[in-house]
């Protein structure tokens, strides 16, 4: 993997916290197993690198940032065997191509914005790039694809990849509402639209989530709280009255009211003793000492530098990172075949 | 042009979402898919809003499969899976750990009958680490993977991505990982397991603010802006919500000028957000969403609506994309469904025929591929082995 670099660096080497050396800890968590040469846009050693190569990946913000012209077809021409890949907030065609956007303006447009955060307050995007990191691995199944196809037929092809397709992709669970009902839905915050009680909930130490998916995970942890005499009440025995505003707000107070003198870890013992779905919410720390995240290697240490581990366990061919990212253009001695 | 999956055959053995799914992008990308489900079919049909008398969900994720059920917990039913599973490349499956091993269909055993075959195995945590026993929900994975801890205002409580990002990504990461299994295949004839954890994939999602972890506040939720570049927040317009957000610096400089702000260095762009931000608040709340987004896109300054659900589907680029498609159905006619997130000049991406039928393909896959008589298959279908749809 060589990374083509400007020569002052991809922008994310400076990005802030710790970019004091231009190898930003951000810059290093996306980088790891790659080479880095620094070029210029109009140095003829670009288009020799490319025609050295298998695939090509560009994206629509750097090139237009640095002035690159890479038209399609050109691409095709030139390179006939070349699988490229464009990554782009809208796609290479259609009314919206070109513009300019990230990955806030994906999600926004591509209504992950519409669909997340609590009913009645401004909703929000998905903290973790969602839309940049769906789009990344529908890609990379599409250029595998690709050359999966190039071995037998010898021909490359260009892939248009684009942010907002990867969002609207994600959408078929509040599509189906809108075009059978016409309704619009919007974000229900932690709770399911069909079933309750789904939600999270305050614990003495922090917030734990309680996931009840049927009628008798939901009596089993009414008795469990000591309300047997709630099991048969009109708005806890089915879960068709559960769902109602009345029914969900009834069975909050109760859980929340249970959970008062609990810690997380106490709750969380607690209601899987009893078959009730529970789990903690973690935030990033603790997600670094998660036992099953460290059992499948997915933090690695480079300098100091956390870099995830590869999502890709395979017995014949695991992913792996072999070493971390590299200092801008610590590979320049590559040169073109003869 | 030819879809670049063409020739290569998938045995899905999969419910609900992520296996079905992670199948239906290998259909996109043309393989061709036996949807091996239950003789009743698979339960996500029966969730609510039906197109016919059949989930749209299951409309969504089943393009392009032909249906075989096969009642797998039966001698004759697993001799006929491991027939198929000869001929096949891949198979892929997305039950609980532990479930294959006890159904005698896990990779060891399926491994003796074809050493050649790509067995994906998805599921919660994976099949290996000390919570892989664990039942999932999406909603759990995404909290015990520090995705609804960044997700939300500081202030609010951590919230959930709406759609069901860790179903969603597995699917996808799954589809990428046959993709490449398939080149080692063709180089060496060899199969593998491969197995995919929803958990490992939300963990990765939230690797861009590892690096907040050394810092002395921490990473924390920032509602709708980054972490460290500014400005990026969603503002009201006159009739709606819009989006703003600069990534480069060549889009800060085009900002600050038509606001009247002197230059801001991007790296230093956090320092300055409290007053860029009151600035675009006034700027856009006196204008129109569509007015607003005009004037910054010709700035440069990358800015979009916030659509809603009616929004994304009433947009014509949404269809112009074919993100969006029409497919007749033979009972139900037209359907509004997801189309293919794969184009490539080679391929616009497969989306050919509506979800199956239970049972709609067993005589034709069965005659085709292992060359059953007419007598074989009503024989079967008989004894309740396989299922053959009454139309």
């Amino acid at each position: 993997m060589l990374k083509v670099e400007p020569p002052e660096g991809d922008r994310l080497r400076r990005q802030p916290p710790n970019a004091g050396d231009g190898t930003s800890p951000a810059f290093q968590t996306l980088n790891a197993n790659k080479e880095s040469v620094a070029i210029a846009a109009d140095s003829p050693v670009l288009q020799a690198l490319i025609g050295e190569a298998d695939i090509l990946l560009t994206d629509q913000t750097t090139l237009v940032d640095h002035g690159i012209d890479l038209p399609d077809d050109t691409v095709a021409a030139r390179w006939p065997d070349l699988i490229a890949c464009h990554f782009s907030p809208f796609g290479r065609r259609g009314a919206l191509a070109g513009r300019p956007g990230g990955e806030l303006i994906a999600q926004a447009m591509g209504g992950i914005v519409a669909t997340t955060g609590h009913p009645g307050e401004t909703p929000h995007r998905a903290g973790p790039p969602l839309a940049s990191h769906n789009a990344a691995l529908l890609g990379g199944a599409a250029i595998l694809a690709a050359l999966h196809d190039r071995a037998a037929s010898g021909m490359g092809a260009i892939i248009d990849q684009s942010l907002y397709d990867s969002s609207v992709s994600l959408l078929y669970t509040f599509l189906p509402a809108y075009f059978l009902t016409g309704e619009t839905p919007g974000p229900m915050g932690n709770q399911h639209m069909m079933v309750a009680p789904w939600d999270n909930y305050p614990t003495k130490d922090g917030w734990m989530i309680i996931c009840v998916a049927n009628d008798r995970q939901c009596h089993d942890f009414l008795r469990l709280m000591g309300h047997e005499g709630l099991v048969e009440a009109p708005l806890c025995a089915l879960n068709d009255a559960r769902v109602t505003p009345e029914g969900r707000a009834f069975l909050n107070e109760i859980i929340t009211a249970f959970l008062a003198d609990k810690t997380t870890d106490e709750a969380i013992a607690l209601l899987r003793k009893h078959n009730v779905p529970a789990g903690p919410i973690y935030d990033l720390l603790a997600l670094m000492e998660n036992a099953q995240f460290q059992a499948r290697d997915m933090i690695q240490t480079f300098d100091g530098a956390r870099t995830p581990g590869s999502i890709f366990k395979m017995s014949e061919t695991p992913g792996r990172i072999n070493f971390a990212a590299p200092r801008l253009n610590q590979h320049d001695n590559w040169e073109p075949a003869p | 042009m030819s879809a670049p999956l063409t020739g290569v055959r998938v045995v899905e053995l999969g419910a609900y979402t992520t296996g079905p799914l992670c199948a239906r992008y290998l259909s996109n990308l043309g393989a061709e898919i036996i949807k091996v489900e239950p003789l009743k079919g698979e339960s996500m049909r029966t969730f609510a809003y039906k197109i016919g008398d059949v989930s749209y969900i299951f409309h969504v994720h089943n393009v392009n499969k032909r249906s075989v059920p096969i009642d797998t917990n039966t001698k004759d039913g697993k001799a006929v899976l491991f027939e198929l599973l000869k001929t096949a490349d891949v198979m892929i499956e997305n039950f609980a750990y532990g479930s294959m091993l006890k159904w005698g269909l896990d990779y060891e055993t399926v491994r003796g009958v074809n050493p050649g075959l790509i067995y994906c195995s998805l599921s919660g945590f994976g099949h290996t680490g000390p919570d892989r026993h664990l039942r999932a929900f999406d909603t759990v994975i995404q909290g015990m993977a520090g995705v609804m801890a960044m997700t939300g205002t500081a202030d609010g409580p951590p919230t959930k991505i709406g759609i069901s990002a860790a179903d969603n990504m597995g699917s996808a990461a799954g589809a990428m990982a046959i993709t490449a299994a398939l080149h080692h295949k063709r180089r060496t004839g060899r199969g593998q397991h491969i197995n995919i954890s929803m958990h490992d994939i939300m963990g990765w999602l939230s690797s861009e603010r590892w690096a907040l972890l050394d810092t002395e506040a921490g990473p924390q939720r920032t509602g709708n802006r980054h972490a460290a570049i500014a400005p990026q927040n969603i503002f009201q317009s006159e009739d709606g919500l819009v989006a703003v957000a600069v990534e480069t610096q060549k889009q800060l400089d085009a900002l600050c000028t038509l606001l009247g702000h002197e230059p801001v260095d991007l790296t230093e762009s956090k320092a300055h957000e409290a007053v860029l931000e009151a600035r675009l608040v006034e700027w856009v709340s006196s204008r129109t969403t569509d007015e607003s987004i005009a004037v910054l896109l010709a700035h440069s300054v990358p800015a979009g609506q916030v659509q809603g659900i009616d929004d994304v589907a009433e947009n014509p680029f949404t269809w112009e994309r074919d993100i969006l498609v029409t497919l007749q159905h033979p009972e139900s006619g037209p359907v509004k469904l997801l189309g293919s997130p794969f184009k490539s000049s080679r391929s616009p991406g497969v989306v050919d025929t509506p979800a199956p039928t239970v049972g709609q393909h067993t005589k034709q896959v069965l005659s085709e591929i292992l060359g059953y008589s007419d007598a074989r298959i009503d024989e079967l279908t008989e004894k309740q082995v396989i299922a053959v749809s009454p139309s």
